[in-house]
């Protein structure tokens, strides 16, 4: 049966930053005990795992990928570090209930459906060899606030700019090649950053606008409805306006990140930021 | 407001009792849901009558005033925001009935929208196909009935919420669950079921209201050797789905009962059912007393994309080529609106609704001219309409006073790929999986359309595709929500946008409105919370 207590957002899990894989960085996590860790019981099961791969791929690929491997919004859930997951009770927990303050939504699906949802990804896991990155942390993080000048718009670990998305964590849930093409042509992963409705998630979304006095505005679209937007921009100041007010709004087709050519930044620089936004020390 | 005979004749039935049959003054009884549109004050079925029109004559709240309108009470349910709250309430002598999600039921006082009893289902753990949805109570005398998400059927006392009588319709974990509402007709609790996704065969059900016995069951597939049977490759009927999981409509002169069938299964793969697979994607006509079906009319013969016909059938009565018909109007999720002559079934107009890929038209006897190389591929194919279709449950409405449908479109197009599943009885098998196309911008739309040609008078656009229906009255307004919580006011001649309040949650279903203590309200589910609107004192 089905009790309201099971359906309230996983308080717990949701705001510790927990690693999973062989490079744990970070303490095991605290996990309240009263309630008895869930195995899948579907586990490993070839006709449950094909059930789950045709779930999986109606209910979560939009974000995640047709394979799992991510897109720039979902997470790479085959070979990247899951934060908020260490065993299959908590993947059952984040799927049910959803992740706070991030895109994750809850899915009402029976739990013998998300078993075997999960049955699928962890079979793909357990397939999938371990992303072997090598890169020097403390050259990443200067390339982070240097010549990369990635802080004036990204946050890490609470320092940094408030213009685009907080960076914190991501190297974990985001493969070598999805960063790399981020980095190179932030445009072409732009038009795959998407809302459950199909829309661009807030935050990345650009947007130009001119109010009725001829002011121009151009930023990342935090919230928009079919009378209002709200609007950040470079400078970090927000501006909200009924479209009414305003004589043009103009969606723009691509993202307002710089695209890094290997003469701005090698191979090289990629790899060390992106250990710098893995871990949270040089190792 | 305008008086009805209704509290005349209340006093009449407690001096002759005979005068309203067997049931005490005030009940609802069958024959004061044939004339629901006579009491503008009450919501007596889902979709307000049999007619399934959404309209009241109702007026104090209109263009000039409708600034005005504000909050009157907000009751929450408490119930997972993230299912979708989809009840209709219905209301009675100021009394409000709702179901939320999980098959939650409520009492309300109407007046102050405190709870007087809630019913709530212990449910077991397979059964929830779609989201754990319930779109609302029928009412019948001293008994409401909600269909479950386990495949039961429920009566509950009106005064009480106690279980009157629990019935089993379908084994649940064959994947048979139910989220509409049902329907009385003719003293007969008429009720589908969903389960177009799970490889079932699907039925329309008439259940005795006092005892929960099944009266008749149709079945939307014929079985081998019957009519029909042969639009299905071998044994593809058994499992073939085309579901029932709206409410269907009434026409009481006719005594034919309307009901709207689901999507062939499996939803996206039709190698293993060729044929036009009857009667999936149709409007079937029954006849109420013995469910023995009238005509049928198929709108997508051997659908791929699960486009359901589910859609609630409106049905109105209007000159066409100079001639009176009693038509039945759907805006269908295939992306075509349909009239169909409601005596016969006959087919007598279509035109697109929303952006149509697949189809170069329909022909003169309504069926659709296939382009080719619009099936689902292993690869993936773009077609549009998009999975959640041109239009799907969201509510239109008919306003007699504009003579304009207003019917809701959804504007995305999606990536349709095809697989090969094996059926597992009790597990979702759509043959394939869907994506909406990541680089096109998709919208929603309200549009007023002229009922007998299609033809579009206005257009209203929203920022995002919206699951809400539409309500208009005789003030001039159409209401409609959308999935940023916005609850709209139209204009029901202009489409021009005239009030609005932001809910905070997205509006999957259709506001109603009535009349408490004379003053009009306005009623919409959003969230997890019921908001009630009337015009500041």
């Amino acid at each position: 049966m089905r009790t309201l207590a099971r359906r309230l957002p996983f308080p717990v899990l949701a705001i510790l930053a927990v690693v999973l894989g062989s490079t744990s960085a970070i303490p095991a996590p605290a996990v309240a005990e009263e309630e008895e860790r869930k195995q899948n019981p579907y586990k490993g099961d070839p006709d449950d795992i094909l059930v789950g791969k045709g779930l999986f791929r109606y209910y979560c690929a939009g974000c995640h990928g047709m394979e799992g491997g991510g897109g720039f919004r979902g997470p790479d859930l085959v070979r990247g570090q899951l934060t908020h997951v260490v065993d299959d009770h908590d993947m059952l927990d984040v799927v049910r209930n959803g992740i706070q303050g991030t895109q994750m939504p809850a899915q009402t699906l029976p739990d013998s459906n998300l078993w075997r949802m999960i049955a699928f990804i962890t079979d793909l896991r357990s397939k999938a060899r371990p992303q072997a990155l090598s890169g020097d942390w403390e050259a990443g993080r200067e390339i982070f606030s240097g010549k990369g000048f990635c802080s004036g718009c990204h946050m890490v670990r609470g320092e940094g700019g408030r213009f685009g998305p907080d960076l914190t964590g991501i190297g974990n849930t985001r493969p070598w090649e999805s960063f790399r093409e981020a980095m190179r042509e932030p445009s072409a992963q732009f038009k795959n950053v998407l809302q459950a409705d199909g829309r661009m998630a807030g935050g990345y979304e650009s947007v130009r606008m001119v109010t009725a006095a001829g002011e121009q505005i151009t930023g990342v679209v935090r919230n928009e409805d079919t009378y209002t937007i709200q609007v950040l921009d470079r400078q970090e100041n927000y501006h909200s306006y009924r479209k009414s007010q305003l004589r043009e709004v103009t969606h723009l087709d691509h993202s307002l990140m710089p695209a890094y050519s290997e003469s701005a930044l090698s191979d090289q620089d990629l790899r060390d930021l992106l250990i710098f936004l893995t871990r949270p020390a040089a190792e | 407001m305008k008086r009805s005979w209704f509290v005349p004749a209340m006093c009449l039935s407690l001096i002759f009792p005979g005068l309203t049959g067997l049931s005490r003054a005030g009940e609802v009884t069958s024959e004061r849901l044939v004339r629901a549109l006579e009491e503008p004050q009450n919501w007596l079925t889902y979709r307000g009558d049999y007619s399934g029109r959404n309209y009241r004559p109702l007026k104090q709240i209109h263009k000039d005033n409708v600034t005005d309108l504000r909050v009157d009470w907000v009751f929450q349910t408490g119930v997972g925001a993230a299912a979708k709250f989809q009840t209709v309430p219905l209301v009675v002598d100021g009394m409000m009935y709702i179901t939320a999600p999980y098959n939650n039921g409520y009492a309300l006082d109407a007046r102050t929208g405190r709870r007087l009893w809630r019913y709530q289902r212990s449910l077991p753990d397979q059964s929830l196909c779609c989201g754990p949805i319930n779109r609302g109570f029928a009412l019948l005398r001293d008994k409401l009935f909600m269909a479950t998400l386990d495949s039961h059927l429920v009566a509950l006392d009106t005064k009480t919420g106690n279980v009157l009588w629990d019935v089993q319709r379908a084994d649940y974990r064959m994947g048979y669950s139910s989220t509409g509402a049902p329907l009385i007709v003719k003293d007969k609790v008429i009720i589908g079921t969903g389960g177009g996704e799970y490889g079932v065969r699907c039925f329309v059900d008439a259940y005795d209201p006092d005892t929960g016995k099944r009266l008749w069951r149709f079945w939307t597939i014929p079985a081998a050797g019957e009519p029909g049977s042969e639009s299905w490759l071998g044994d593809s009927w058994k499992t073939g789905g085309s579901p029932t999981w709206m409410t269907g409509t009434y026409d009481p002169e006719l005594d034919l009962l309307y009901w709207c069938t689901g999507n062939p299964a499996p939803d996206l793969n039709g190698e293993t059912r060729l044929g036009d697979n009857l009667y999936s994607a149709s409007v079937v006509a029954l006849d109420p007393d013995t469910g023995k079906m009238k005509w049928y009319f198929q709108f997508t013969p051997h659908d791929v994309h699960d486009w359901d016909a589910n859609e609630v059938p409106v049905l109105l009565d209007l000159e066409m080529d100079g001639k009176p018909r009693k038509l039945l109007v759907q805006s269908n999720r295939n992306g075509f609106y349909y009239v169909l002559d409601r005596e016969t079934g006959e087919f007598l107009h279509a035109n697109p609704v929303a952006r149509v890929t697949w189809a170069s038209g329909i022909d003169s006897k309504g069926r659709p001219q296939v382009l080719p190389n619009t099936d689902p591929t292993p690869e993936g194919n773009r077609q549009c309409p998009g999975m959640g279709g041109g239009s799907n449950w969201m509510a239109p409405s008919y306003n007699p006073d504009a003579g304009l449908l207003y019917v809701v479109v959804r504007e995305e197009c999606t990536n349709y790929f095809s697989s090969e599943q094996e059926l597992e009885p009790g597990h979702f098998w759509l043959g394939s999986f869907p994506q909406v196309k990541p680089d096109e911008d998709t919208w929603g739309v309200v549009k007023a359309l002229v009922p007998t040609t299609g033809e579009v008078k206005w257009e209203f656009k929203f920022h995002t595709p919206t699951w809400a229906g539409t309500l208009s009255t005789a003030g001039g307004l159409v209401f409609v929500g959308d999935m940023e919580g916005y609850l709209t006011a139209l204009d029901a001649h202009t489409g021009k946008s005239l009030w609005r309040f932001q809910t905070g949650s997205p509006i999957t279903t259709h506001p109603i409105t009535y009349m408490l203590d004379g003053r009009q309200i306005v009623a919409v589910a959003a969230g997890s919370n019921l908001f009630t609107f009337s015009l500041a004192p």
